[in-house]
């Protein structure tokens, strides 16, 4: 398989099943640098599915993945080193502060990084200053989240996966998040984010692959995203697979 | 990566209020434990001082009476003579023999509560001594005391327990493991590091405080037993660091680990231990102590119809003891007939020996299905509360009853052959034990094996292989997964 | 409700094969128990029916002989275990079974049958008493500790509250069906107490007391899981208050109550009744006797006496030292009850502490009931070195020679046919263990309502 030297993530022809129940059948797709790419697809799709293959905690059953040169289920260690990942619920300590856990989880990266850059880089990301000395318990979701995108930009990952980033946040927070999004895809990392927000997705996404048990249905481009109803054409991929 | 691991843990830990109750739980045991363990062997001592103040007060008492007893003209009841042979022999000899506690005693009382530590010796039935006992609650008896081994074998392994089931579990269930390994963390160093300093914070405090209490307050405690001590709690303590690390790589949720533990704790240290015992009962049983009795006061009355029989049998057994020119006193007859008694007990005496030896090698076998059996025997054997100790104290009592026995034998029939026992002038009999120090005493000098750690060094072993097979099962966490995502 | 719930339940834990499991296992132990227990149980009896008959025999064919010299031959008795002792041996192992009477010694009770044992023993025994009062709780913790928390955590409780379902009634439903569930493996206790026993006060209230621990632990497991936000949360306070009140206060409780009610050494006790007793008082007490008898009957000498003077200073004897006996084994014993008072007064801090001193006191083989017996041995002593020194006293001096008695004598002393109280006679004793149950029952019920108040805040969020 030939990698461009502009993609850096690459699924292809990725298969899983679990029991009777085909996940994945079959799918494809490719994230290049400094492009976010939006994965839409109804409940049981498969998007979950995908992104566990790609940080290497599920086999997939044949196909290939690719990031940055690595295949996660050769070289999972190298290929984690790779990738940024935020959740749909921040995993962070509780009883530990904002900074503390960015620290911890960055210098277990061996991100050697002074205390000072440490909260610049809360700062980008928007943490309100009072907030980083206190313990994460109190924090509110949109909070969480900012600590996770500090964890992630402190990585410098080459390849970042979001799962339902916007789920939960109010519109103000969602639109923090959709500009450090944009900010990080223009510094060329590549983001694939598997989302609902159909909105967030037409926002910010260069591309879209909308996929549906398990397999890609559809991608659409730049342009045709801005100019179609995406909702409709969401909605006629999945619907037209509904058996009733 | 190890100083970044323990330091963000301990954190972690410390915020959560759980550890600090904890570590004050450890601490508290340690010294309770310690205190009542210590209270405990300390009140043996003074039974035993006092009892030798007594018999050293009898024996200079009845130095300084010696000259009043040889110039009286009263009439003296040689039962109630302190200066009689018979009378000391039958009723008034204060002479005890004792088994002090070791310094280590504290550890663990074992069975040092309900089996006879000292015993008043008389010329009778060995039978009628060796059955004496100081008189306690059996509650207290039956409940057991607040010891340090009782921490050890129930408690240590509850706290470690508390802390640890939810290591790597609680990450995994939340996500943090996720979101650590793709931070390129080792997920064995993860664990290790997690259940090693939690187990620190645990028995640590618990080791720290009872090692020192044993050094300040156990005059003659040596730097040996201090570390099989030691070497015991941390082997015990390894097995459930093991078995801990076991249920969470079975990567099941934090309540399941929980209910998983709890029931092998419940296992090893309650369930198993008392089927043990039940078992032993069942199938090896002591004979009846009431057909004991029974067959007792069978031998006695034999004996005592058997009169002449008896003292010609005794004769036979102590040729310098008979005197063809005079009958027998009354003394050597009732000595006679104590030994003919004892002879004919020789082979129920010997049906509870061996029945008790059959339990110790079915106990010293299966000891080994539970640690908490394991730990409990090395404890008590180091604190030399076991039966081991027991049973050469016991042999020692034997041997010290037989050498009164034979001495009072002898002076009795040297007494009679002298006519010492007929009626003087003004008194029923002469002074025949002017001097109490000839009486034999008892040596508590009496050894036993050291403590053999070769049961623990075992346990350790099979811990360290537990703990071995978990990691394994540990790293198949963070691997891709076929069936489904672990993390 | 209850049987939907119970169904409910019965569905979801035999999907999770967890209950089958436990009540399985629950289930063989106690089986387990029982028989060994019952073994035990037929041993003793046998061997203690055999054996006071022996003695009795024995005694009986002592032969001819003087009555001072039956005193020093004396007998021994021994205690019947009583039906419920079947099911809780309570202290039998740890306070002898065996009595020794003579003349002018009051013996302790011999032969605990704990000094045959190995170290393992401290482990305790496979007892249906231990599985009931140690284990029992447990399973009621893990059948029952996620009952509501894990509904919680599920958000099947706002569910079920937000479908107009009364939080009391869910409370009251879950904590009957674990109640239900757990007296399942309390019937072949009642089989066995109804095989063995006949229907009074004691078996009642053995049954009785075990149903309300039960319950208890179902109300407080219940009340736990209904407040604890996680039902890992509430596992951990539910298995601590189960150690807490099972293993470590039972034995605090015990060493604090020997710690403020010391009783003296055996070796001290002892002494003490070497230096008390048999002493110069009691020599003048005699000659002082003597010289009251002389002159009451004026005369001189002792031969003049119109009976044995032998047997009658053998009673005065005998009477001074019973005197001094009873002061320093009341002494002893008066502590000994305290010890017994203080650790039962710590069960309104244990409902295990409650429950054990019940059971014992009801299955009559606690302490209360053992000094029941000593008391009633020591009666039986008393009698026979009366009657015997009496004899004498009132028949020697009408023979030429050393007087000796025979089987008409002896047969005068009644055998030993000791019967355990009845449970009114005693109940003054065990009163503040059922108090302490009630306060405990008083205490969860208290904390039902605040438990019913958290839910009711639940369906409101």
């Amino acid at each position: 398989m030939t990698i461009q030297s502009d993609v850096v993530i690459t699924i292809n022809n990725l298969k899983k099943q679990f029991g009777d129940y085909q996940a994945l059948n079959g799918l494809s797709f490719t994230v290049n640098k400094g492009e976010i790419l939006a994965l839409l697809g109804p409940n049981g799709a498969g998007k979950t599915t995908t992104i566990n293959c790609l940080l290497g905690f599920l086999k997939p059953d044949s196909g290939d993945i690719n990031i940055a040169g690595i295949d996660p289920q050769q070289d999972v260690i190298t290929a984690r080193q790779k990738i940024a990942y935020i959740p749909e619920q921040v995993a962070l300590y509780p009883r530990l502060t904002g900074i503390e856990n960015l620290i911890y989880f960055s210098k277990m990266a061996k991100i050697e990084k002074t205390e000072h850059e440490f909260k610049a880089l809360l700062q980008f990301v928007g943490l309100p200053e009072h907030a980083f000395y206190k313990q994460v318990s109190s924090y509110s979701k949109g909070m969480r989240q900012k600590v996770g995108i500090a964890i992630a930009l402190a990585k410098n990952a080459q390849a970042l996966i979001l799962d339902e980033p916007t789920s939960g946040l109010d519109p103000s927070a969602s639109h923090e998040f959709s500009h450090l999004l944009k900010k990080l895809a223009s510094q060329g990392v590549a983001i694939l984010m598997a989302t609902h927000d159909l909105f967030r997705a037409q926002e910010d996404a260069h591309r879209v692959a909308i996929i549906n048990q398990g397999q890609l249905v559809d991608t659409l481009g730049f342009e045709k995203i801005k100019q179609v109803q995406l909702e409709s054409v969401y909605l006629e991929h999945i619907r037209g697979a509904v058996t009733c | 990566m190890i100083t970044l691991l323990l330091s963000t843990e301990l954190k972690n830990l410390w915020r959560e209020k759980l550890i600090a109750c904890v570590v004050v739980i450890s601490c508290a045991c340690a010294s309770i434990a310690f205190f009542s363990g210590f209270n405990h062997s300390q009140q043996q001592h003074q039974v035993i001082q006092q009892a030798k103040i007594e018999q050293a007060m009898a024996i200079d008492k009845a130095a300084a009476g010696l000259e009043k007893r040889l110039s009286t003209t009263k009439d003296v009841k040689w039962w109630q003579d302190q200066y009689d042979l018979r009378g000391q022999a039958f009723y008034l000899m204060v002479n005890y023999a004792s088994k002090p506690p070791l310094p280590t005693s504290p550890i663990a009382t074992g069975q040092s509560d309900v089996l006879p530590y000292f015993f008043k010796m008389l010329i009778k039935e060995k039978q009628h001594i060796v059955h004496q006992y100081d008189y306690q609650h059996p509650l207290k008896l039956m409940l057991g005391q607040f010891d340090l081994s009782f921490v050890i074998i129930y408690i240590l392994p509850l706290l470690i327990i508390a802390v640890c089931f939810n290591a790597l579990s609680q990450e995994r269930q939340h996500g943090q493991l996720r979101l650590m390994l793709l931070q390129g963390a080792n997920i064995k160093t993860l664990i290790n590091m997690q259940i090693l300093l939690r187990a620190i914070l645990v028995v640590g405090p618990f080791l720290l405080i009872s090692v020192l209490l044993l050094i300040t307050q156990q005059i003659g405690i040596t730097i040996s037993q201090i570390a099989a001590y030691v070497l015991i709690v941390i082997s015990y303590t390894i097995f459930w660091l093991a078995i801990s690390v076991w249920v969470i790589s079975k990567g099941n949720t934090v309540a399941n680990n929980a209910a998983k533990l709890m029931t092998i704790w419940l296992a090893f240290v309650i369930v198993l231990p008392a089927a043990i015992n039940t078992s032993i009962n069942q199938l090896y049983p002591t004979p009846s102590r009431l057909h004991y009795l029974d067959e007792l006061r069978h031998s006695s009355d034999e004996a005592k119809k058997t009169a002449e029989k008896t003292l010609a049998a005794f004769f036979q057994d102590h040729p310098e003891l008979a005197n063809q020119n005079k009958p027998a006193d009354f003394a050597l007859k009732k000595i006679a007939s104590i030994n003919a008694i004892e002879k004919s007990m020789v082979s129920l005496d010997q049906e509870f020996e061996q029945a008790k030896k059959t339990q110790q090698i079915f106990a010293d076998s299966f000891k080994f299905l539970s640690p908490a059996t394991l730990a409990q025997a090395q404890l008590v054997s180091l604190a030399g509360n076991d039966l081991l100790r027991h049973h050469a104290f016991m042999k020692n009592v034997e041997q010290h009853h037989n050498a009164l026995q034979v001495f009072f034998s002898r002076e009795i029939a040297k007494a009679n052959e002298n006519n010492d026992f007929s009626p003087c002038a003004g008194c029923s009999a002469h002074a025949t034990l002017k001097n109490l120090n000839t009486i034999p005493q008892f040596s508590d000098k009496f050894s036993t094996e050291a403590t053999s750690l070769w049961g623990i060094l075992a346990l350790l072993i099979i811990s360290l292989g537990i703990w071995l097979y978990s990691q394994k099962q540990i790293v198949r966490i963070a691997e891709p997964q076929q069936a489904g995502v672990l993390v | 409700m209850l049987t939907l719930a119970l169904k409910k339940e019965w569905v979801d834990d035999k999907r999770q094969g967890q209950l089958t499991w436990l009540l399985g296992i629950a289930a063989l132990l106690l089986l387990v128990a029982c028989l060994s227990s019952w073994q035990s149980h037929s041993r003793y009896v046998a061997d203690q029916q055999a054996v006071s008959q022996s003695e009795r025999a024995r005694w009986l064919n002592q032969g001819d002989k003087g009555p001072h010299s039956a005193a020093h031959y004396g007998t021994y008795v021994m205690k019947p275990t009583s039906s419920l002792a079947l099911l809780d041996a309570g202290l039998q192992d740890y306070q002898g079974n065996v009595i020794r009477l003579e003349a002018h010694v009051r013996n302790n009770a011999l032969f605990r049958p704990i000094q045959d044992t190995l170290s393992v023993a401290r482990f305790g025994q496979l007892s249906p008493a231990f599985v009931l009062q140690v284990l029992l709780p447990l399973f009621v913790i893990l059948v029952g500790y996620g009952l509501v928390a894990t509904e919680r955590e599920q958000g099947t409780l706002k569910q079920l509250l937000a479908m107009g379902i009364n939080p009391a009634r869910l409370f009251f439903t879950k904590t009957f069906m674990l109640f239900t569930i757990t007296s399942v493996l309390l019937i072949p206790v009642a089989l066995c107490i109804l095989l063995f026993n006949t229907l009074e006060l004691r078996t009642g209230l053995f049954f009785g007391v075990y149903l309300i621990y039960v319950f208890i632990w179902c109300l407080l497991t219940i009340a736990i899981s209904s407040l604890a936000n996680t039902a890992r949360k509430a596992l951990i306070i539910l298995l601590s208050l189960w150690a807490f009140t099972s293993l470590l206060l039972p034995k605090l409780a015990i060493s604090y109550a020997t710690a403020v009610h010391p009783v003296i050494s055996g070796q001290a006790f002892q002494s003490r009744i070497e230096s008390d007793v048999y002493t110069q008082e009691r020599e003048q007490a005699i000659a002082k006797f003597k010289q009251q008898t002389l002159a009451h009957y004026k005369v001189s000498t002792t031969a003049e006496l119109p009976f044995n003077w032998g047997g009658a200073q053998l009673q005065f004897g005998e009477q001074y030292a019973d005197k001094k006996f009873d002061l320093l084994f009341s002494e002893r014993n008066s502590q000994l009850k305290s010890q017994s008072n203080s650790y039962q007064q710590l069960g309104i801090l244990s409902p295990f502490i409650a429950l054990q001193t019940l059971s014992m006191g009801l299955a009559a083989t606690d302490f209360t009931h053992h000094l029941h017996f000593s008391a009633a041995a020591e009666k039986q002593r008393r009698l026979i070195q009366e009657t015997l020194n009496f004899n004498q006293r009132d028949n020697a001096h009408k023979t030429t020679g050393h007087y000796k008695a025979g089987i008409e004598l002896w047969q005068r002393i009644p055998k030993f046919n000791y019967q355990h109280p009845t449970f009114s006679s005693l109940y003054q004793q065990y009163i503040p263990s059922f108090l302490n149950l009630f306060v405990w029952l008083v205490g969860l019920t208290l904390l039902c309502a605040f438990t019913l108040k958290k839910l009711k805040l639940e369906e409101q969020r």
